[in-house]
């Protein structure tokens, strides 16, 4: 500020005030483009996305939100060519470009104002999108058939997600969207060229026998001709192949990303491939038997930190992390998942082999541009050419559960519709269209992916899908193959009433040795060698030692 | 000059058709006044409404989630008393993350304190004295804050997750086996997350610290260069003591972070930061936004908030009071 001669403070502060207002017109007009480029900001949710095309006051318009994950949407390009065919007065506009935006907490907190009618989501907070009142009833869909001379869409829907999809008021609000197994996948074609197969009595084999070499062993099913012939049947076995595949054939065992998620996704598979369904549920639930640690209830349920699954977990995570089976950069903290995936693809072409990567059931159509990029130089490198398959989980002792699990993530990715749609019935419409067995039949199509329905693959599909597609169609329809969903916990339990506590990662695999607690088993052995896997195990009992006085608070509490 | 007096006759005709010639008519100064208020009014309104909705509103809101609880039944919050705070209380007792994450907290304020501060002035004093390269440098160590901070922070985890193991591998031959994992060694990926949050901060350090050297009159250096003065005592007798106020006010200000500071921990883990790694900050930031985030969340985390409020406002004051108090008090 500067005071003239002779002002005083007041004085001063009046004339400069005038002289602002002398400004005013500009100020004005300053402040009215400030507030312009603030609502241009909001234009994504005030305007209707009307796509590229210019709005026809003839049709109408159905605005989808689908999440730009590494499933891809021309599966529903596809329906939505189908359904404008079918009614001429309707566009269906897909916008294909969100992801972060359709997140649970983001998409809870903007759904309000969002103009979309439908969306296809990654995960969501269901309880929490009803309790708030933002997507509509569509039980009506839900409890009539999606096509005719079907069966009703719930009587198609998998029986193991119903209870989670029915609210409390019976209703229903949303339906599952896709399956996922998390995983292992191998390289077949690499396993075939190294011999790294377990022969039938001994030794290894690329089980190519008509090039002279051994049968591949029986696997954990113990039939020829299956998808685990030739892949260890126990830890010992798995052991031995690991060492096998770096110190013999010079074969990396392992890539995996920088998201914590994929290599804890191998931890929860083989944690429920040796518990079982019933089992490895129970950490979600709280409440039902366990075979080897009997009942569990609201008391108890720190005792599933002793089931012997996540032992075996975490003893995997110790023999990766100590004789480093693992590419150097799936540790570096920057890898992407996308680059993961192009290295795990480049290595056998450029003879730096890699025989396993841990991914999700998307992972190969998501490469598809890797795949591409490699048959330049060679077809026999194209996309489903090269053969790859999902690793079978060895019994790691004499209590491993008889049957093969596989553990699903993908029950909690959902179709919603908005509960503010001026256009509820056709978007009930349309939602309905993509839960037919045809449309379902057009989503494995597209994605090699399955969705949690009954149906029947059209003529032609199941073979147009590339070898590891196929296994993962055949494992899912497996009637002697379990496969444990991840689960949202049960509501009014004491840890889902929790907020340091009983975290999901924490519970599931966090522990404590000494003073030091640790939130990932595979970090916390390459920072401390000297931990070992009966460390950690015993570990996740002492970082949750005080639960019996928890207990008791909460039950203070609800009383 | 035939053009200007045409287009004055233009503007002397338009102005003649708007007003139909009158002369402009004097408003009477009460009108005039009520003018001026009302100008101001809608001048103020809307930042006023702003500062009402996101900081009054907001702030009640917080302070009144941290008595409440989440009921996921029908996705309400209902009044719970205490219980949050009791709840505060028994985990940092008992729970050695929050603990932890406090301790994390304070180191990397007081490594921006105590490292920060010494080197952001010793910096903008050698810029301000115009050293040779004095430019060269000042760009150089603006150069991170012109590019956005979440690309800054890709190239970095890049060059030091691939280059510098290059460097490692090729020109000093260590074994591969043996490079560290910079940002997965939590050993490492610490001091790394403070390094990288000394080195960013540099340019606004020096940009505050630079503007206020540049307030001192000349006169004064001039006379210290007349009387013999050495660089180290014009900076310490000199300079400090004229920038008081705004190293003070730099230290003051940054105290609200002494428990909630995270360094650059989101912007190179996102959600996923190793729990060592983890601040209070952190923390709280993550259970209210990201993947780790969740509604039951909110009212513990505004309790933790209010309770660090508690502790730390008494200190700000303190500090305030404590740096008045030495206050050389120079105005030029």
């Amino acid at each position: 500020m500067m005071w003239c001669a002779g002002e005083n403070r007041v004085s001063s502060v009046r004339r400069i005030i005038k002289e602002y207002i002398m400004k005013k017109k500009l100020t004005c007009l300053l402040t009215a483009l400030i507030l312009a480029f603030s609502l241009v900001g909001c234009a994504e949710l005030l305007i209707p996305d009307g796509g590229d095309d210019d709005l026809d006051p003839n049709k109408t318009y159905l605005n989808i939100a689908y999440f730009n994950g590494g499933v891809v949407a021309d599966w529903l390009l596809e329906l939505e060519k189908e359904y404008e065919a079918l009614h001429t007065d309707v566009d269906v506009v897909i916008d294909t470009s969100l992801k972060d935006e359709l997140k649970n907490q983001k998409l809870h907190a903007t759904i309000a104002y969002r103009t979309e009618d439908i969306f296809f989501t990654h995960t969501l907070s269901y309880r929490n999108f009803v309790a708030s009142k933002y997507i509509a009833d569509i039980s009506d869909v839900v409890n009539a058939p999606a096509a005719e001379g079907e069966k009703t869409v719930l009587e198609r829907m998998n029986p193991e997600l119903v209870p989670g999809y029915t609210y409390d008021d019976g209703k229903f609000y949303a339906v599952p969207f896709y399956n996922n197994f998390s995983g292992a996948v191998y390289d077949v074609d690499l396993f075939e060229e190294k011999q790294l197969y377990i022969a039938e009595g001994g030794g290894y084999t690329g089980g190519l026998t008509e090039q002279g070499q051994k049968r591949k062993s029986l696997g954990k099913d113990g039939k020829e001709g299956t998808y685990d012939d030739g892949l260890p049947v126990t830890y010992e076995e798995y052991k031995a192949l690991l060492s096998y595949m770096k110190y013999d054939k010079g074969v990396t065992p392992f890539i995996w990303c920088n998201d914590d998620s994929y290599r804890m996704g191998y931890y929860y598979s083989l944690w429920a491939g040796y518990e079982g369904k019933n089992n490895f549920n129970l950490n979600s639930t709280g409440l039902g038997e366990d075979t080897h640690l009997g009942a569990i209830d609201d008391s108890n349920v720190n005792k599933l930190l002793e089931q012997t699954g996540r032992k075996f977990g975490y003893d995997v995570a110790h023999e990766i992390i100590s004789n480093k089976y693992y590419d150097s950069e799936s540790m570096n903290g920057v890898i992407l998942h996308t680059a993961a995936q192009e290295k795990f693809l480049r290595s056998r072409p450029d003879n730096k082999p890699i025989a396993m990567i841990l991914e999700g059931c998307w992972w190969e159509r998501e490469s598809a541009l890797v795949f591409d990029s490699l048959a330049r130089r060679d077809a026999k490198y194209a996309y489903g050419k090269r053969r790859f398959a999902f690793m079978t989980v060895p019994k790691y002792d004499e209590n491993a559960s008889a049957r093969e699990t596989y553990y699903a993530t993908g029950s909690d990715t959902t179709a919603i519709i908005n509960a503010n749609t001026k256009n509820l019935e056709l978007a009930k419409d349309f939602l309905k269209f993509t839960l037919s067995e045809h449309a379902m039949s057009v989503f494995t199509k597209h994605t090699g992916m399955i969705r949690p329905y009954d149906y029947k693959l059209e003529e032609g599909v199941y073979d147009s899908l590339t070898p590891f597609q196929r296994q993962f169609y055949d494992i899912y329809n497996d009637d002697n193959v379990d496969i444990a969903y991840r689960q949202g916990r049960r509501t009014g339990f004491l840890y889902d009433n929790s907020t340091t506590y009983f975290t999901y990662d924490k519970w599931n695999y966090g522990s404590k040795v000494g003073n030091t607690t640790f939130n990932d088993p595979f970090i916390a052995f390459m920072n401390n060698p000297g931990i070992t896997a009966e460390q950690y195990f015993e570990g996740a009992k002492a970082l949750f030692s005080d639960y019996d006085e928890r207990y008791q608070n909460w039950l203070g509490q609800k009383a | 000059m035939r053009i200007t007096r045409k287009l004055y006759d233009l503007k002397v005709a338009f102005h003649n058709k708007i007003t139909g010639g009158r002369p402009k008519k004097e408003s009477k100064p009460v009108t005039r006044k009520i003018k001026e208020k009302l100008f101001l009014a809608v001048l103020f309104a809307y930042p006023l409404a702003q500062f009402f909705v996101f900081y009054v509103v907001v702030n009640f809101n917080s302070v009144m989630l941290a008595f409440k609880t989440y009921n996921p039944a029908d996705g309400t919050y209902l009044f719970s008393g205490l219980n949050n705070f009791k709840r505060v209380f028994y985990d940092l007792s008992h729970d050695s993350m929050l603990l932890s994450g406090l301790g994390r907290g304070m180191i990397f304020y007081l490594a921006s304190t105590i490292i920060g501060v010494p080197v952001h002035l010793m910096v903008a004093y050698l810029l301000y004295k115009k050293i040779r390269g004095a430019n060269f440098f000042r760009t150089v160590l603006f150069f991170p804050s012109l590019i956005a901070s979440i690309a800054m922070v890709i190239m970095f985890k890049y060059f030091v997750a691939y280059g510098i193991p290059e460097i490692l591998t090729k020109v000093f031959k260590v074994a591969e086996e043996n490079v560290p994992n910079f940002f997965m060694d939590t050993n490492i990926a610490f001091p790394l997350m403070i390094f990288y949050g000394l080195w960013i901060g540099v340019a606004s350090g020096m940009v505050i610290y630079m503007s206020a050297m540049s307030r001192i009159p000349d006169s004064i250096i001039e006379f210290g260069q007349l009387e013999g003065i050495t660089l180290f005592r014009e900076f310490r007798s000199v300079i400090l003591p004229m920038i008081y106020p705004t190293v003070s006010l730099f230290l003051v200000t940054g105290l609200a972070g002494l428990f909630t500071s995270s360094g650059p921990v989101y912007a190179f883990y996102g959600d996923h930061a190793q729990e060592k790694l983890q601040t209070l900050g952190y923390y709280l930031f993550t259970r209210v936004i990201g993947e780790n985030s969740s509604f039951e969340a909110y009212p513990y985390a505004s309790a933790i908030g209010l309770l660090l409020t508690a502790v730390t406002a008494p200190i700000i004051f303190g500090a305030r009071w404590l740096f008045n108090k030495f206050d050389p008090d120079i105005e030029y």
